[in-house]
């Protein structure tokens, strides 16, 4: 078997056991690759470049460790070479400047306790993401740079950033651009005085509509009213309310709510709303 | 209008302390005014009377307005305030000025001290007006109690400018017009130019609101706001160019004709009303109709610029009482049952509505100490009224007396209101 820094580990381990072994010693953080459930979880996932970047070592390292026990390297570039300085390994060209604002609200999550006692940390750190509210952050920490996880989230539009803040201790912060939770579809809408979205959604629900007439009543109740219909809507129905005037004060808590609202002005005392989710 | 702000109710953080400040001035200077009770019987132009005239105007009725429109800003204009760290900012700077100024008055430093205090108040208005045009210069409406309140805060502005030039005057004298009608038009820039047409824009809007009655005529406030300001403007030319003429009666009939669009308006709402008047509103209401005592004193007044008229000053502090205690005083009074609660309501319930059994504002409140307020208060304005007519000191003790208790009996719900929490499990209210 030919060997160079895209080969993948699981695969050398296949070819020859001993290669466990053999990596382990290049750097002691390998040693966990002799643990089966973390071997299963990271070799398969990872190539030598990958490996050298967690075991903080330069790729040429480990082929040359390998090839002591019969595999052969393919040195065709000068790529693999021991020019590979240990600062270019920590610099990703997919780090931007994280954006001030996400600089709160960082959660914080140690997995070395659990890489410890050879608990896989995947599942864990994927529910913690899962939680993450928008505009927070998961901080990672552990004894190596999270390769394989670092892949996959790539992927899942996750930015990352490395560092290693004491020797031993890697911290991967992973956020999300702010951009994506600024996507219109997410959040609720206002159009104040929109007669002709107005027109359109009151057609869409039209026999998916109650229709409730809050004018006669009293400060606080057209409010009052509204958010109570609101929470016996059935799914899909949309709130057509007669009201007096445009809401100022009960906009935000639709909102809040997750509610859109489309109004449309009849006269100077009589507007109509839309409420839909 | 994708990215509309929701976000329209300022927080209570910042409307709150304008309403503790101007409820603990009232029970200041209803205290302060028990004292002065000798000093009633004076020339108005003594320095008790000037302290608490201004204790009265900035400290009880602006404050409380300014507060109430902070939070009205979007019923009245359909937008948010342009900044509440601004309006937090000015209520330092606006109380110290007031704090201050009613200080150098009482203490006879009209030197300096009453320069320096009457600048920060006079800042205070420039911040407030900033806040408020920036405001509205984002919407998109003008209806006419929008332009009620923009004209009210144009004469706020000329009546903090006169105000500072009379104290600055005090320190470098340089206006040669007679001081007694500088002070006069200062006073009436204040209590009619902003402080009435504020309360004819805010309660054009609230009053309709609060009975709920529909279909009123918005060319009654029209009428009203331009014949209003026209009469206003004409006074106040007369007294500071021409020293009062015998003309001034002509303007008041002027200015009469005009109110008298807006008091339609208002009984136009009281008429169509589909709601019974709780004390809140009763307070309101039975203002407007107290209104009659400084209509009737000013004509009265306005006609001693007649040769045939005897000298009848000792009307003016009377006047002014009926303006500051029977009118601005009552409206508010009973406003603050309306207003406060409900900011206070929004901030804390509103996120539970639907969800859980919440109080309404009303229930914020003491509804018995509100009678009693209410009662106590038209004995002491029946008190001092007949102290007046019958020149009997003891009349206007007891007069004073009662205003004490009155605001007492208004400062306990006030804190009621802020203080005492309703609170709320998944079963019910606990009260």
């Amino acid at each position: 078997m030919i060997l160079n820094e895209e080969s993948n580990i699981g695969e050398i381990i296949k070819v020859n056991a001993e290669a466990i072994d053999v990596i382990a010693s290049v750097n002691k953080h390998f040693s966990k690759l002799k643990n089966p459930i973390l071997r299963k979880l990271l070799a398969s996932k990872v190539n030598v470049r990958d490996a050298a970047r967690i075991g903080n070592v330069k790729p040429i390292d480990i082929l040359l460790e390998l090839q002591k026990i019969g595999f052969e390297i393919q040195q065709e570039t000068g790529n693999v070479s021991d020019n590979t300085v240990l600062s270019q390994i920590n610099t990703h060209e997919i780090v931007k400047e994280i954006p001030e604002s996400v600089h709160e609200n960082i959660v914080v999550m140690d997995v070395r306790p659990l890489l410890d006692l050879g608990t896989d940390p995947f599942n864990r750190i994927m529910k913690q993401l899962k939680n993450l509210l928008p505009q927070q952050q998961l901080l990672i920490i552990n004894t190596f740079e999270p390769v394989p996880l670092i892949n996959m989230l790539k992927e899942k539009g996750f930015l990352y950033k490395t560092s290693r803040p004491v020797q031993g201790e890697v911290h991967t912060l992973f956020y999300k651009q702010i951009e994506m939770y600024d996507m219109p579809e997410t959040q609720p809408t206002v159009y104040e005085n929109n007669d002709g979205i107005f027109r359109e959604k009151t057609e869409y629900f039209q026999q998916k509509s109650r229709a409730i007439d809050v004018r006669d009543l009293e400060m606080p109740l057209p409010m009052v009213t509204i958010l109570k219909e609101l929470e016996f809507l059935e799914k899909g129905f949309a709130l057509l309310v007669e009201h007096k005037k445009f809401p100022q004060f009960l906009l935000q808590e639709l909102s809040t709510r997750g509610y859109n609202l489309v109004s449309s002005k009849i006269n100077e005392h009589h507007t109509r709303l839309l409420i839909y989710k | 209008m994708f990215g509309l702000s929701t976000q329209r109710a300022p927080s209570p953080t910042l409307v709150v302390p304008y309403f503790i400040f101007s409820a603990i001035a009232f029970l200041i200077f209803s205290v302060l005014l028990f004292f002065s009770i000798p000093e009633l019987s004076m020339h108005f132009m003594n320095p008790k009377i000037l302290a608490l005239t201004h204790f009265a105007a900035l400290g009880w009725i602006s404050m409380i307005i300014m507060g109430a429109l902070y939070q009205l800003v979007p019923v009245i204009f359909e937008t948010g305030l342009y900044s509440q760290k601004l309006g937090k900012f000015n209520f330092i700077i606006f109380g110290t000025g007031i704090l201050g100024m009613v200080w150098s008055f009482w203490t006879l430093h009209f030197k300096n001290w009453l320069f320096l205090f009457g600048g920060l108040v006079f800042l205070a208005f420039m911040i407030f007006s900033f806040n408020i045009f920036k405001s509205i210069s984002r919407s998109a409406k003008s209806h006419f109690a929008g332009k009620l309140v923009l004209s009210a805060i144009f004469w706020l502005l000329i009546t903090g400018l006169l105000g500072f030039l009379l104290t600055l005057n005090y320190t470098f004298p340089f206006l040669k017009q007679d001081q007694f009608n500088l002070l006069k038009t200062h006073a009436h820039f204040g209590m009619i130019g902003w402080l009435l047409f504020l309360v004819m824009g805010v309660s054009s809007v609230l009053i309709p609101m609060f009975l709920v009655s529909h279909d009123l005529k918005e060319g009654f406030l029209k009428k009203a706001l331009y014949i209003c300001n026209f009469a206003l403007l004409l006074i106040s030319i007369d007294w500071i160019v021409f020293a009062g003429t015998q003309w001034i009666p002509v303007y008041l009939l002027i200015f009469f004709f005009g109110f008298s669009y807006f008091l339609r308006y208002i009984f136009d709402s009281y008429r169509k009303k589909l709601r019974k008047l709780d004390i809140g509103m009763k307070h309101s209401m039975i203002s407007f109709v107290f209104l009659l005592i400084p209509g009737v004193l000013a004509v009265f007044l306005s006609l001693s610029g007649w040769k045939m008229m005897p000298d009848i000053h000792q009307l003016i502090i009377p006047y002014g009482m009926s303006i500051f205690i029977g009118f601005f005083s009552n409206l508010i009074l009973g406003q603050m049952y309306k207003t406060l609660p409900f900011i206070l309501w929004l901030h804390r319930y509103k996120h539970l509505v639907g969800k859980n059994e919440i109080p309404m504002p009303k229930d914020l409140y003491s509804e018995p100490l509100a009678q009693w307020q209410y009662y106590i208060y038209l004995l002491a304005v029946l008190f001092f009224a007949l102290g007046f007519l019958f020149e009997m000191a003891f009349l206007l003790y007891s007069g004073a007396a009662l205003l004490i208790l009155t605001a007492l009996l208004f400062n306990i719900n006030v804190l009621i209101i802020v203080l005492f929490k309703k609170q709320i499990t998944s079963i019910g209210i606990q009260k």
